[in-house]
């Protein structure tokens, strides 16, 4: 009987499983532990980081640039009805609370790119059989991104935490939410630190990593939106480089700058990469996952048929305000459809039209993307900093630090000579104005405007017929979810 | 050898009677639907005298001289006694289901139910023959106590979600299906119902705790049907019914809808939209559009049974059709099922058998209960002005029909022409009727599920058994996309064709060992040990491809396409999933009147790293039949009495493949090069936790069965269960910069009472049993375990206002909102309307506007003052079952209801101000005193009555159902057996025949209580047949 019962536990015992069989092989992903091993895996790691620039589907359609021009005087809200983009006609009016706005879009985004950034900069470090030369460009460039994430967190929040490493789990609710310079210092530091490692140019293949120039002119604007007049001798010494460097040139013809064709020009500075090829569809959408820049869509006219033009979502109606501004300016037709002169055309009006919608980022039926949903695989690359915007931003600087006048008045009649307006004679305040002026029109529709209102103070009165409320709409609510779950650590902006 | 032993038992009885015989009784035994019972006993009351049924069912007995009563009992049947009273004919039937002793599937093993400690609910397959069910599911729904089935959806072939003693888990608290010891994942709607023996439902820890890792949730055990020794039986079951919705929800129609405009125009200053709103008539009714009136449902299956001394079988094929109450042709289920089970006794010692299932279904679906898209939600919020066809030739010539003047190529054709697109509502809510139009996907499925045994006893009572099952699905999808417009957001310019494979596996191979032995006589034992292990695998395949020179989606194929550049295929594999398990048993029990069990499993998931990979979960449980005790009074009130209690622990490996370990994908990529090429970029998935682990839930269960006077039975159990480990994704503040980890730090509390009572009694020649059953579950998320407390639940509408929380110290997926409380009257009751301070709470507030609580008393009215607004789980479930036989005829009344719970009446586009109304937007606020409820309308609603989560949208969700009421009749054995038919049953059904409820939606049925038009279930009636050859 006993043998029987050994014999009996050893049936058992006899099927049992060995070791392997609970171990799972990851299919369609790596364990992070087998990752970060080479240089290859290093830069797969850094086009991660550069991933969260092109991003613009958090939360909902939160693309930067459209969505600035919004919030400006240059453009509505537009969009089939009010409630087509509740988010977006709440930022044109300046309505927004913590639960209704772009904000968590922003946030989400930008603390990403942080955090890939920092994990960038924590491995490089142990990743063997890295040129020296790889790593200082790298590492720069992750600094360049983690600056320009911050920068957009404190210009849209005013007080955010500061992130220069991941976080542990005993470290979640351990950070601070400041503003000022405790934000402007770290930025400030990983554009200098990035400057010196960048390459002056880059062709080929590598066309779209930044560049010291990149770096320069983001530096530039960082120290220009303090308003701090004490560092603007900084801010155009720094500007003034990239101009002296005689890599960046204005395009002779206004109207090719926005070409696709022409994308990584002689003008562009620094420029967001979008892409037709990734065949993004709307089941990945939220999650960064295409390529494609869906701002295009949104900007064109609602169902449009005719030449030229591919139909759009009619967001972005150009205001009469930004129509009567550059009425008579030779770069109005480079910068605004006029939806009523168009020739074969026709177009469903949406709301808040005002016959009048964006040309430098319109479809364009030459442009259409062949696979994937079409709204989300606009190729339009985004020009964040061309040299136009370097040489206005130098003469500001100038101006503003007391410098040289003459050559500040030199730069902004570059910008005008090249549309064939005559050059400004004005000086002091009247310059600045001027220079002000010219940004407006030079830059429209750009995503500029915005923050030139708020920087400069003039937000308060530009925009108070849109709602805008001195000390309180300057910046977006922190996402309410975010003051929910930061267990304290973060406290509401004012007036939210 | 049963039979062959009756033989010589009724042959010797019959023998040995003559020398005493005083008198001869004769008649035949048979159950209540007519079958003969074989082998049934007829015993002269207290004397020696019994005899046995013959294969006919028929008996004689020599009554000794003194005996007055006729005993008459069988297996798995109520035993009854009939005084003899000079008769000479006894005919009897036998009702089944009352006997305590019959024998109850515990896993694994069996167990004669005087011998269940546990809790354990059993549903016997009879109640489920003939019942118009389409999944196996909905059989358990109001069957028995302690298990809450919701049929969320309507649509043909959806699933039920299945809660046994409430909701144990944020992470699924589906139960474990088990089918003849194989465990079933993606489903069990590959299982024909009436395939089905019996279904026994471990609800307590103690009871599932043999199934450790997985019991968690409770347990279901399905046994399918096996053959029974002698000749041949063919059962031929169909029935045909058409269905209809039983309800259709009042909205305004086109007058009434352009008045309301007009006045929400008015009230913000607007221009009116329609100067003359009686112009529009009734307008259209789009549930009338979107309903299919007689929608059929129909079902044919054909089983045969039998077997010999050595070998028995079962085989059945079935056909189930049903078409769904919406969307004409775009919502329907088919399934195809063949079986068979065999078993075979080799030797005395060697036995062997199979269970083979294959089954082929397929489904057209809508989208259901979304408020984006789903027929019976556009169905809600399009206006009532929009014809369903355009026939106007002037509108047609304009926007959006046509560009230019001409018609616009892809407008959607139905029979009546161009359907219409509503110039007033837009985004997703276009014509639901073209909608359908265009829908062409089909879902498909084919199933095997088979399992094979071997079981040898090496000694009396001790068995080695072996048994391996395997699950092996392919299943995917069709799709077909026509060109289409249909309004100026929802259009494809470019028809769109793709198709989906997949291929999943499973198989389990389990070996025990038990053995059965007594000590003394007094002292049973039964020892079980077993080893079991399980693994999952899968690959997929898929692509799709544009224009393709067709509209019509049964010619669309990929290879068919010409658009190359759109050509996508993707494919892959599954990380596997395995599991292995140590496990046993023993069960203990003293003249069957001590009872004792105690298990203990260890499971290794691959879903866990090796800090945490096993899990040991231990269960003891004891039974005392108290009415064995000889110091127990022999009254006629209480027949039989045990009590139980338990205790036991499972566990829930709900977790991903690899969850527990970081990560890294590619796909982050960016452009780079003149040549916009992608560029491959590297990040991790998620923040890591390598110590993720078991979710562990503990309960203690105290119960008694009980028979009343023998007529009752009352079985009631009260539990208390503790989940602990309750793995949660606390939510983590944006800036962390990932995705949150998961970790096991939330715990959950349920406890509740269920409760079941039978009756039988035969009152002549009816047999009448009633059953019926009551739970009350109590359920609290106790921690959470994130910081803030709470996670976020569903949204709802575009800006994804929350209505759902889970909140520590509430209930799971509790509503979430403000409480309105009345609408203001006049200006004096906004100034009354006061914080703690005496500061106005709603100062902008006008007359007509909702007035809202300052629930928190802090003197403002914000977004803090939201809170629990009800709860969508049924603190109350019930259900109960009627059947009645007299002579040939037959009924059933199977009634169900649930109570204590509440809805979120989310079907309206509160972000859409043109979408239809409820009917109830008649009685809105127009002047003081005019409504209490509803407030007044206008475009520009500054006090966000509507466009927030509140107690104004909150209906009760109590609802009670005739689930089915059933008349059937057997035609009389003499006429049919002369045209060969052993019996013949025909009989007429109704489903969701009366539904009482308050609720103002479509359907109540709502598990989610969020109801964004949800697909409610259909109102059948049919006609069915049973015919059994013998």
């Amino acid at each position: 009987m006993k043998n029987k019962l050994i014999i009996l536990f050893s049936f058992i015992l006899l099927t049992s499983c060995n070791e392997t069989f609970l171990e799972v092989t990851p299919v369609g992903r790596v364990l992070e532990s087998n990752f970060y091993q080479d240089q290859g895996e290093a830069f797969e790691a850094l086009v991660a980081v550069y991933d969260v620039l092109q991003w613009n589907d958090q939360g909902g359609f939160t693309m930067f640039r459209p969505l600035l021009d919004v919030a400006s005087d240059d453009c509505f809200a537009g969009g089939s009805d009010a409630s087509d983009q509740p988010s977006w006609v709440a930022w044109d009016a300046f309505n927004m609370n913590p639960d209704l706005g772009p904000q968590w879009g922003f946030w989400n985004k930008n603390y990403r790119g942080i955090y890939r950034a920092n994990l960038f900069l924590e491995k490089i470090d142990g990743i063997e059989g890295v040129t020296p030369q790889f790593k200082a460009r790298t590492i720069s460039e992750a600094k360049f991104l983690r600056a320009k994430f911050h920068f957009d967190l404190v210009r849209l929040f005013g007080r955010i935490p500061v992130l220069t490493k991941t976080l542990g789990s005993d470290e979640y609710y351990t950070i601070d939410q400041v503003g000022g310079d405790e934000v402007y210092t770290q930025i400030e530091q990983d554009l200098n630190d990035a400057i010196e490692n960048l390459p002056e140019t880059v062709s080929g293949s590598e066309l779209g990593r930044i560049t010291k120039g990149a770096a320069q002119g983001l530096l530039g604007r960082v120290i220009l939106f303090q308003d701090d007049n004490g560092k603007m001798g900084t801010a155009a010494s720094t500007l003034e480089a990239v101009i002296n460097s005689g890599n960046y040139g204005l395009e002779a013809d206004y109207g090719d700058i926005f070409l696709t064709s022409n994308e990584h020009g002689m003008e562009s500075v620094f420029e967001i990469s979008y892409s037709d090829n990734s065949n993004a569809g709307w089941g990945g959408f939220g999650s960064g996952g295409g390529e494609g820049n869906v701002g295009i869509q949104f900007v064109g006219m609602r169902d449009y048929s005719g030449p030229t033009f591919a139909t759009g979502w009619g967001f972005c109606p150009v205001t009469p305000n930004l129509v009567t501004a550059m009425t008579g300016d030779p770069r109005f037709d480079h910068t605004i459809i006029d939806a009523n002169n168009l020739q074969g055309a026709n177009y469903t009006p949406g709301y808040q039209e005002t016959g009048y919608f964006v040309r430098k980022y319109a479809p364009l039926q030459a442009n259409t993307a062949g696979d994937g949903d079409i709204p989300l695989n606009w190729a339009n690359n985004v020009r964040e900093i061309r040299y136009a915007d370097i040489l206005l931003m130098a003469a500001e600087a100038l101006v503003r630090s007391g410098g040289d006048e003459a050559k500040a008045r030199g730069y902004v009649n570059e910008v005008r000579a090249r549309v064939g307006l005559a050059g400004i004679t004005s000086s002091g305040n009247q310059l600045l104005e001027d220079i002000y002026t010219e940004r407006r029109l030079e830059l429209a529709c750009e995503g500029q405007r915005f923050f030139d209102l708020v920087r400069t103070g003039k937000a308060t009165t530009t925009l108070a017929s849109d709602g805008f409320v001195a000390g309180k709409s300057e910046v977006l609510p922190i996402p309410q979810s975010e003051i929910d779950l930061s267990n304290g650590t973060l406290t509401q902006n004012n007036g939210y | 050898m049963r039979l062959k032993y009756s033989l010589i038992l009724f042959i010797v009885l019959t023998w040995s009677g003559i020398a005493l015989a005083q008198s001869t009784v004769t008649g035949t035994v048979s159950s209540t639907d007519g079958e003969s019972l074989i082998a049934s006993s007829v015993l002269a009351k207290g004397t020696t005298q019994g005899v046995l049924t013959d294969l006919d069912g028929n008996y004689m007995i020599k009554v000794p001289a003194g005996a007055t009563t006729l005993v008459f009992s069988y297996v798995g049947y109520a035993t009854q006694e009939i005084e003899i009273g000079g008769k000479s004919v006894i005919n009897v039937s036998l009702s089944e289901g009352i006997e305590f002793d019959e024998i109850v599937v515990t896993g694994y093993t069996t167990q004669k139910k005087s011998n269940v400690t546990g809790s354990i609910s059993q549903v016997k397959g009879k109640d489920l023959e003939d019942m118009q069910i389409g999944r196996v599911e909905q059989a358990l729904q109001g069957r028995t106590s302690g298990i809450r089935v919701t049929q969320s959806s309507g649509a043909p072939g959806s699933g039920s979600t299945v809660r046994i003693r409430g909701t144990s888990s944020i992470n699924g608290s589906s139960p474990l299906f088990v089918v003849d010891g194989v465990i079933i994942g993606g489903g069990i709607d590959y299982l024909n119902p009436n395939d089905i023996a019996s279904i026994e439902v471990l609800k307590d820890a103690a009871s599932a705790a043999i199934y450790g890792a997985r019991g968690g949730n409770g347990v279901i055990l399905i046994t399918t049907k096996k053959g029974k020794k002698g000749s041949a039986r063919v059962n031929y079951n169909a029935y045909y019914g058409v269905q209809n919705p039983w309800k259709k929800v009042p909205m305004l129609n086109a007058t009434e809808y352009a008045t309301i405009q007009n006045e929400m125009a008015a009230a913000s200053g607007r221009v009116l939209p329609f100067p003359n709103p009686s112009q529009y008539g009734e307008g259209t009714d789009w549930q009338d559009a979107v309903f299919y009136a007689n929608a059929p449902i129909s079902n044919n299956e054909i089983n045969v049974s039998g077997g010999s001394d050595k070998i028995t079988y079962y085989s059945s094929v079935n056909y189930f059709e049903q078409d769904g109450i919406v969307a004409k042709d775009k919502s329907n289920y088919r399934r195809l099922s063949a079986r068979l089970n065999l078993d075979a006794q080799v030797t005395d010692k060697l036995k062997f058998g199979i269970n083979a299932a294959y089954t082929r279904n397929e489904s057209r679906g809508v989208s259901t209960n979304s408020e984006f898209g789903s027929p019976l939600g556009r169905a809600l919020n399009i206006d009532p002005i929009t014809p369903l066809y355009e026939t106007d030739e002037a509108v047609l010539g304009q926007a959006p029909y046509s560009v230019g003047g001409q018609l616009r190529p892809d407008l959607v054709y139905g029979e009546g022409g161009v359907y219409g697109i509503s110039p007033y509502v837009t985004s997703e809510i276009v014509n639901p009727v073209a909608a359908s139009a265009i829908a062409e996907g089909v879902f498909g499925a084919d199933k095997f599920v088979s399992s094979v045994y071997g079981e040898y006893e090496i000694i009396k009572n001790l068995k080695i058994k072996s048994s391996f099952g395997s699950d092996l699905a392919f299943f995917g999808n069709r799709d077909f996309t026509p060109a289409h417009y249909l309004n100026t957001t929802n259009l494809l310019d470019t028809n769109y064709v793709g198709v989906s494979f997949n291929r999943g596996f499973t198989w389990i191979f389990d070996n025990t060992i038990n053995y059965n032995f007594k000590v003394q006589e007094n002292h049973s034992f039964a020892v079980l040990v077993g080893h079991s292990a399980q693994t999952t695998n899968g690959m997929y395949l898929g692509g799709s491809k544009r224009d393709v020179p067709t509209q019509n989606a049964d010619e669309a194929t990929i290879d068919f396409a010409r658009n190359e550049d759109s050509e996508q295929v993707y494919g892959g594999k599954w990380e596997r999933y395995a599991i292995e398990s140590y496990f046993s048993s023993l069960d203990y029990d003293y003249q069957g009147k001590y009872i004792f069990r105690a298990t203990m499993r260890a499971d290794a998931s691959s879903n866990f790293g090796t800090n945490y990979r096993w899990g040991y979960f231990p269960a003891v449980s004891a039974g005392w039949n108290i009415t064995d005790e000889a110091f127990f009074p022999q009254t006629n009130a209480v027949n039989y009495m045990k009590l139980r209690a338990g205790w036991g622990r499972n566990g829930n490996d709900a977790a991903g493949a690899l969850e527990y370990v970081s990560t890294v994908s590619g796909g982050r990529n960016y452009t780079f090069g003149s040549d916009d090429r992608l560029t491959n970029g590297v990040s991790p998935n998620q923040i890591s936790n390598p110590d993720l682990r078991w979710e562990t839930s503990e309960q203690i269960n105290i119960g008694v069965d009980m028979r009343l006077f023998k007529r009752f039975s009352v079985t009631l159990d009260a539990y208390i269960q503790n989940t602990i480990d309750m793995k949660t994704t606390p939510p983590l503040p944006a800036y962390i910069g990932n995705n949150a980890p998961t970790a096991n730090v939330g715990t959950m509390n349920n406890k509740g009472i269920d409760f079941e009572l039978g009756y039988d009694n035969t009152f002549g020649d009816l047999n009448l049993s009633i059953k019926g059953n009551v739970s009350y579950v109590q359920n609290e998320v106790t921690v959470i375990g994130n910081e803030a407390g709470f996670v976020r639940g569903a949204g709802w509408g575009t800006q994804g206002i929350e209505v759902t929380r889970i909140t520590e110290g509430l209930p799971i997926g509790y509503l979430y909102g403000y409480t309105a409380d009345g609408v203001f009257q006049n200006q004096t009751e906004i100034e009354a309307h006061t914080g703690t301070d005496g500061l106005l709470l709603q100062p902008d507030a006008v007359p007509g506007d909702l007035r809202f609580l300052d629930m928190n008393s802090d003197g403002v009215f914000d977004e803090n003052d939201r809170g629990m607004i009800g709860d969508p789980t049924p603190t109350w479930t019930y259900g109960f079952t009627i059947d009645a036989a007299y002579k040939g005829f037959d009924l059933v009344i199977f009634g169900q209801g649930v109570a204590g719970n509440s809805i979120f009446n989310a079907s309206r586009r509160y972000d859409l101000p043109n979408s239809n109304m409820n009917a109830a937007a008649l009685g809105r606020w127009t002047g003081e005193g005019s409504s209490e409820l509803y407030p007044r309308l206008t475009s520009d609603d500054t006090n966000i009555n509507f466009a927030r989560s509140s107690t104004f949208y909150v209906e009760s969700g109590s609802f009670f159902r005739i689930k089915t009421a059933q008349i059937g009749y057997t035609l009389p054995r003499d006429l049919t057996n002369r045209a060969g038919i052993a019996r013949a049953r025909v009989y007429v059904a109704s489903n969701n025949l009366l539904t009482i409820t308050d609720y103002s939606g479509f359907d109540p049925e709502i598990d989610s209580g969020v109801d964004r038009g949800s697909y409610p279930q259909a109102r059948m009636y049919s006609v069915g047949v049973n015919v059994t050859f013998e």
